[in-house]
């Protein structure tokens, strides 16, 4: 029984999307800059007026007649930046929802939810006085405390510095557990610790969606492929996925010859990419082939590495 | 000042603008008799004056504040058709001579106005009134209000708004909770300036409400009609109305720096 069914196009920006979650089921949408997911999180939101329909839980949030407001709805958004309100201490932001819902223990409840992020601590802070990390715990107890039926998170992550963002996705994956939400993200890691499901979009539609394993481990498109950072062939009329660093480069012809169009640094290995295959490969070999944009190469890995699958 | 990189060229304009500014007030305290300053000022029509201008501003600016408040948020967060003429017509009286602005009041309020005959019919006669006062004062003064706050709220964005939106608080609670505070410097700024304008307002005064003593005689009409008569008392009286302003801005410069730093 889906808590959210969607049908939504906006016209203007070539969006059309329909997508149901379950209750309890979190959800990461997948896809490059202006693929549509902001839009989505946004037709959600009620922040814009797509046409089509929705319902979450029973209650609609807009149709052709009716429009729900943001503030109606029961959807909470935690955005890029954790827009704390500068004006207001960190236990007063938390208490916001549900002091704004007329709840008359707003003060427990943020306390409660400041608990469950760890920082009550910050509780008598400002806003403007806490770091990028400490910040966004403190936005998602603020989200968590007007006790959203959908939450919807907008690439969280994106915006802290690198050592934040660990502790940050420990927390998250433990406060989704057994929440609905939708979470947008760059990062096949959120993916992998936060969701049940994965929705890959790309130009304003969904192009692959399943279990998150199933879809990142077995991608159906040369899209989704790249995304999930492994290499798509086509094996007889099935589709075989492989990583770029169980791929190599032979100095004997193959059966997989290409010509190089790129080289990259990737650590202390080198990507080395085709038109149809990428090898992760040690620098030293780079040097000894003397491989250069336009050489004609030959790719080769073992077969057991190849993980093959069914089409459809 | 030189270590910031300002060209010491554009120093020495500047020095010279401040001077401009600042000459005229030095001049103007050169000629006060200091030994009558006490009697001057504290002669009837000065008293009344004086007390008349500081309740009409504050009135004014009340008005100012309850009505250029939602304009300006009508103006920064809504869109809909006629939106560029209605701010250019909130906006007219920054650019309109003032007397132009006290006719046009006195053929809408007047007895023969649009507004005023219809008010004029249930005994209500607000031209050469204190009322007229008022209304001149409000009219010449809000669109300074409006100006700074619409300036703060398409600056702020609605970034927070929407969070508190999504976070369930309806329309009113963001405003209250959310909006205002985040703007309040502005508001306290664009107050302070609705207020000096109308302390200072004379043209559409004049032109709308009269000259009447006690009734629609503000201090810088009575500073005008003391310089024919005495004018070392309009000096005094001049000094006076500079000492108000100078005092207001003030506190309305610390209780906005209050804010920000709170905020």
């Amino acid at each position: 029984m889906p808590v959210l069914d969607l049908t939504a196009q906006v016209a203007a920006r070539g969006f059309d999307v329909t997508l149901s979650i379950a209750e309890g089921e979190t959800v990461a949408v997948l896809g490059p800059n202006g693929a549509g997911k902001s839009t989505l999180l946004g037709a959600i939101a009620g922040l814009l007026r797509p046409s089509g329909r929705a319902t979450l839980g029973g209650t609609v949030l807009f149709d052709g007649s009716t429009f729900t407001p943001p503030h109606q709805r029961g959807i909470s958004l935690l955005a890029q930046d954790a827009l704390l309100f500068p004006h207001l201490s960190v236990l007063d932001n938390v208490a916001f929802g549900p002091r704004s819902a007329g709840r008359r223990d707003f003060r427990e409840r943020a306390l409660h939810w400041l608990a469950e992020v760890e920082a009550v601590h910050l509780a008598e802070r400002r806003a403007p006085q806490l770091s990028g990390g400490q910040a966004q715990r403190v936005a998602i107890a603020r989200a968590l405390a007007s006790e959203p039926r959908l939450l919807l998170l907008d690439e969280p992550m994106a915006a802290l510095d690198v050592s934040a963002a660990p502790a940050l996705r420990r927390l998250l994956s433990t406060v989704l557990r057994q929440r609905t939400a939708i979470i947008v993200t760059h990062e096949i890691l959120d993916a992998y610790s936060v969701a049940d499901r994965v929705i890959v979009m790309n130009y304003g539609h969904i192009v692959e969606q399943g279990p998150t394993r199933e879809v990142l481990e077995r991608p159906r498109t040369a899209f989704t492929a790249a995304l999930a950072g492994l290499n798509l062939i086509e094996v007889g009329d099935q589709l075989g996925a492989i990583r770029p660093a169980d791929v190599t480069i032979s100095p004997i012809p193959t059966a997989h010859p290409g010509t190089v169009t790129d080289l990259e640094p990737h650590g202390d290995f080198v990507r080395v990419r085709s038109a149809d295959l990428a090898a992760d490969v040690h620098p030293r070999l780079v040097a000894d082939l003397d491989l250069a944009p336009g050489s004609s190469v030959w790719f080769d890995f073992t077969p057991g590495r190849l993980s093959v699958y069914p089409r459809v | 000042m030189p270590s910031t990189g300002v060209p010491r060229w554009i120093v020495a304009i500047a020095a010279l603008g401040a001077a401009f500014v600042l000459l005229p007030l030095v001049a103007m305290t050169t000629r006060i008799d200091w030994s009558q300053f006490g009697t001057l000022l504290a002669s009837e029509e000065s008293i009344a004056a004086l007390l008349l201008s500081l309740r009409t501003s504050l009135l004014a600016t009340l008005l100012c504040i309850v009505f250029g408040v939602p304009l300006a948020l009508v103006l920064a967060r809504t869109r809909f058709h006629g939106q560029g003429v209605l701010r250019s017509l909130v906006l007219l009286p920054l650019v309109l001579p003032p007397v132009v602005g006290g006719i046009a009041l006195l053929y809408t309020f007047g007895r023969k106005g649009i507004v005023g005959q219809a008010l004029d019919a249930i005994g209500i006669d607000i031209a050469f009134s204190t009322t007229a006062v008022v209304l001149a004062q409000t009219f010449v003064a809000m669109p300074f209000l409006v100006l700074s706050l619409e300036g703060a709220l398409r600056t702020m964005g609605t970034r927070y708004e929407v969070v508190a939106a999504t976070l369930g608080a309806g329309p009113t609670t963001v405003f209250r909770r959310v909006t205002l505070p985040l703007v309040l410097p502005a508001l306290v700024s664009g107050t302070v300036l609705s207020f000096a304008r109308a302390l200072g307002e004379f043209g559409a005064t004049l032109t709308f409400a009269g000259s009447l003593e006690g009734t629609t005689r503000t201090l810088p009409l009575e500073i005008y009609l003391q310089r024919e008569s005495s004018p070392t008392s309009a000096v005094a009286l001049s000094l006076v109305l500079i000492a108000v302003a100078i005092i207001v801005v003030n506190l309305a410069h610390r209780a906005s720096r209050g804010a920000d730093a709170r905020a």
